[in-house]
């Protein structure tokens, strides 16, 4: 099983990098809202398109880090009663979370997917002030959620195989990472 | 199946509570309905956005999560391109009733505006125009000249245009936020009804209301899942096919009722109603912004095999 | 089977799911798309699935939710929190509980730059905890102190969560924000009444610190709190002048507290800029994990008909609207014990939000009275995801049965904060009314 956690590793990082590239749109999002301010109040020249710009990135920012906080951890569970149950119970009630994980994330990869394809077929544009093709959104948002369903079939078959997942603590919930 | 009773269920982005015509219109459909149809058949609201938001309406619609839903057209362009031809057309001379008798004109003339519809698995029942726009200012303006300069509030795509040609700075602040953009001097203007600045109330901090002639935009189309539709025994479909003509007189009705009503508050609150030249925005009509908007819809027309010269006859002031 | 029976099994196998450790979104997600399934058919669910993530993150709205996160983190880096926590002690540390008192009041203040109750919570946990502890404090009147001041951070102004119940519930969110003030100061003021009195009880719990301050230190101390003052001032004059709207308002603070770390650090280059932008991310995705599939299951609770029923069995009592108030009180708190705020707020606003509305409560009351309902949730027992923040951030001087341990006083507190707002609507109106 060392061979499928390298595994594991090694698509952390393909995630960890979506982080990244999730948390430079954050802060470019935070730039543009504070120079369509300044634009509009200094020389009441606002910056087009920024509320369509500001959507379209707080959909990328948050897709794109989903899987990257299962990876982690850090998407809430609850191990109250299961912490108490004996270590055989225990590991077929992670691996039936985490395949039930697998199943709905699949189930969601396939539909937004879908949704993506219609918005290609119809060449979808944002129709503000300023246009640009929204099917690319779309298209990050399903592979967003491919990544986790992925993520869930790694932690699926490591789980049924009795190995502790990296990062996943018996609290199930890791500091500064819940409202 | 045929005599069996069914329950309808209606999707709408709708809360119940807001009692404005678009919300008594509906619960007036559904009463209707079920009059007609001899109290055999229903129609269950899910009111509020419950089931499907406003962008998931079209898609929850055609998929069958529900039998009847509004789908606000103007936010799927490129979707429903024909269907959007007023939304190309700001300004234009027709107010909400005549706009929901040419849509009605259309899909009887044009197949493709069934076609463009049916492609998502949904067949046009009724249609529900805005009321006729004008602007709604925490200032007063009187002429084309005054709107130099000021900050107006555009959303879409003809908006900005439009008010850029006119030298005035289109301002994109979302709906919710309208309301303090103006308390706070953020924008001077916002495009708006009557009925509508009272729903959102708009005119509690913006007092002069600029009867700037932009015409009814559109607006809603009360669509049906295209398979229940089809499904319909014959006489329930003819109940359906003959709401559609007076649901839009009873809405059209209901707005004018709730207009006057607006109207006849602002006297007391404060509101200037300030007329305007009914011609005033003919010229910019001309420019060549504003004509590059109506041209691109001019192109998906033809595109789809519509020949666009008589509906931009009845859309040009 | 009727849609109301599906409705009725989808939550308990909700509650069964959660209990058994799926993972919170999965569980509302899946049992809400297999609901919708079994009620309307596959392709129906399968469209919800479709649409339902891009809806709801292409939004300029919540665009404030990721920004005030980032205010948070920077707050962080810029050193707000330290700085307010010496200068509170200097001026508090010799009271009963001074030290105690002084993590209110500092996350109080902190709160003012941070909309994250846990991200508080865990920002005092390391710097409040150990100087507690080190002094003889008792573990869980320090742990659960601090557990509860975090609550503050979601009840002053910024808040995602108030704008979370803004979205959910179509109301005015400056007009929620500006409302939370008032009740969130008071509320810090019961907190530390509520440490007073443990103390005065119980003197063993807080030794009385002995180290005195001099006038000259203290008001020295005070310079401390300027950086947090000017970013509060810039926020709030900005909003009355007009220069932004509220949700621009949460990239403005992200990036002024973003200057103030670079001051505060000497340079870009020492902000541990990769880890905020990521910590940023990575609790925005939870809170839309959780709110996307919340709302996938409350799409399923309203086309079963559940929520109907039990909005009409609500409104349908021919009782008292306050004994309502009370059933709804419960519910919260009940529901509040097993779940984290956004789902609770998701799940359970399309029922309760109507049924106030009708009851002609003011939706902005309410929005304040429910996300302190809520916030006692984030601290009671099973679930309470405060406490388990405090828990894992002690570095192994706490056991969690020690935090809930402390919190009797505080959630009492929070009782008594409630019944304030039900007979003074004002503290929570007074703002938002005055500024229009
Ligand atoms: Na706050
Ligand atoms: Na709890």
């Amino acid at each position: 099983m060392s061979y499928l956690l390298r595994f594991r590793a090694l698509y952390g990082r393909l995630l960890f990098a979506c982080g990244v590239a999730a948390g430079i749109t954050t802060f470019l999002m935070m730039v543009l809202v504070v120079a369509n301010v300044a634009g509009r109040y200094l020389f009441n020249a606002p910056i087009d398109g920024t509320l369509e710009l500001t959507e379209s990135m707080l959909t990328v920012l948050i897709t794109l880090s989903f899987a990257l906080t299962q990876y982690e951890g850090g998407h809430i569970q609850v191990v109250l009663l299961t912490k108490n149950f004996s270590p055989l119970w225990r590991q077929v009630a992670s691996t039936l979370a985490m395949l039930l994980g697998f199943i709905f994330f699949a189930w969601c990869t396939y539909a937004v997917f879908q949704f993506a394809m219609k918005s290609y077929a119809f060449d979808e544009h944002e129709w503000g002030s300023i246009q640009f093709p929204l099917y690319p959104v779309k298209m990050v948002c399903a592979f967003g959620v491919l990544l986790i369903t992925i993520q869930f079939a790694i932690d699926t078959v490591l789980t049924a195989a009795g190995v502790d997942l990296p990062g996943h603590d018996i609290d199930g919930v890791s500091p500064e990472e819940a409202i | 199946t045929a005599t069996q009773a069914e329950t309808y269920k209606w999707i709408t982005f709708k809360p119940q509570g807001a009692g404005d015509a678009q919300a008594r219109s509906t619960q007036w459909y559904v009463d209707e309905f079920k009059k007609r149809t001899g109290g055999k058949d229903e129609i269950q609201v899910f009111w509020g956005g419950s089931v499907a938001k406003t962008g998931e309406i079209p898609d929850a619609l055609g998929a069958g999560l529900g039998d009847f839903g509004d789908i606000i057209t103007p936010y799927f362009p490129d979707r429903f391109p024909l269907n959007n031809a007023v939304g190309f057309f700001i300004p234009q001379p027709n107010g909400p009733l005549k706009i929901a008798e040419l849509m009605a004109e259309w899909h009887e003339k044009y197949p493709q505006f069934e076609e463009e519809l049916a492609k998502a698995n949904i067949k046009a029942v009724g249609y529900r125009p805005l009321e006729s726009y004008g602007l709604l200012c925490t200032k007063p303006v009187k002429t084309v000249e005054d709107l130099k300069g000021l900050r107006i509030r555009s959303y879409g795509f003809a908006y900005p245009a439009l008010f850029e040609a006119l030298g005035a700075s289109p301002v994109s602040i979302n709906t919710a936020e309208a309301y303090d953009a103006l308390s706070r001097n953020i924008i001077d203007c916002t495009p708006i009804g009557p009925a509508l600045a009272r729903g959102w109330k708009y005119d509690e901090v913006a007092k002069y209301y600029i009867e700037l002639p932009l015409g009814a935009s559109f607006g809603h189309l009360i669509g049906m899942n295209l398979d229940t539709y089809n499904n319909m025994d014959e006489a329930t479909r003819k109940v359906v096919d003959q709401l559609n003509h007076d649901y839009s007189v009873t809405y059209n009705k209901m707005l004018e009722d709730d207009i006057n009503a607006v109207r006849e508050a602002w006297k007391k609150d404060g509101v200037t109603v300030i007329d305007f030249d009914k011609n005033a925005l003919d010229d910019v009509v001309k420019s060549d912004a504003v004509q590059a908007v109506r041209q691109q819809w001019i192109k998906r027309a033809e595109a789809a095999g519509v020949e666009p010269d008589e509906i931009v006859k009845q859309l040009q002031p | 089977m009727t849609g109301l029976e599906f409705g009725l099994i989808g939550a308990v196998l909700l509650f069964a799911a959660i209990l058994l450790g799926v993972n919170v979104m999965v569980s509302l997600g899946l049992i809400g798309v297999a609901g919708l399934a079994a009620i309307a058919g596959v392709a129906p669910a399968t469209s919800i699935l479709s649409t339902v993530f891009y809806d709801t993150t292409h939004s300029f709205h919540f665009s404030v939710i990721p920004l005030f996160l980032l205010m948070g983190y920077f707050a962080m880096q810029a050193g707000l929190g330290e700085d307010l926590f010496e200068a509170t002690t200097k001026w508090l540390g010799n009271l009963p509980g001074g030290l105690a008192i002084s993590t209110t009041i500092g996350a109080a203040a902190f709160g003012a730059a941070s909309g994250s109750s846990v991200g508080t919570a865990t920002v005092f946990t390391k710097l409040a905890l150990p100087q507690m502890l080190d002094r003889g404090y008792d573990k869980g009147l320090a742990s659960a102190s601090i557990a509860i001041a975090g609550t503050l951070a979601v009840m002053i102004p910024p808040s995602s969560l108030v704008v979370v119940y803004g979205i959910l519930t179509n109301s005015s969110i400056s007009g929620l924000l500006i409302a939370g003030i008032i009740p969130g100061l008071v509320f810090a003021l019961l907190l530390c009444i509520a440490i007073y009195i443990t103390v005065k009880r119980h003197p063993e719990k807080a030794p009385v610190e002995i180290a005195h301050y001099s006038w000259k230190e203290k008001l020295y101390s005070l310079r401390l709190a300027g950086p947090l003052v000017l970013v509060i001032v810039v926020i709030i004059s900005g909003l009355y002048i007009g220069v932004f709207t509220p949700t621009e308002a949460g990239g403005i603070g992200a990036m002024l507290t973003f200057v103030l770390a670079i001051i505060r650090r000497r340079g870009i280059r020492n902000i541990d800029l990769m880890n905020v932008l990521l910590d940023t991310v990575r609790t925005s995705a939870m809170i839309f994990g959780i709110i996307i599939c919340a709302l996938i299951f409350s799409k399923f609770l309203a086309l079963s008909g559940v929520a109907n029923a039990a909005g009409g069995f609500l409104t349908g009592l021919d009782v008292n609207r306050w004994i309502i108030v009370l059933i709804i009180v419960g519910i919260y708190l009940a529901l509040g014990m097993m779940m984290d705020a956004p789902a609770l707020l998701a799940i359970t606003l399309p029922i309760t939000h109507p049924v106030m509305m009708k009851l002609g409560f003011d939706p902005i009351w309410f929005g304040v009275f429910v996300v302190l309902l809520v916030e006692i949730g984030a601290v009671t027992p099973p679930v309470g995801i405060n406490c388990f923040v405090v828990q894992a951030s002690s570095n192994g001087r706490l056991q969690l049965e020690d935090v809930f341990k402390g919190l009797v006083p505080f959630v009492l507190a929070g009782f008594v904060m409630l019944v304030l707002l039900c007979l003074f609507p004002q503290l929570a109106l007074f703002l938002p009314q005055s500024m229009n």
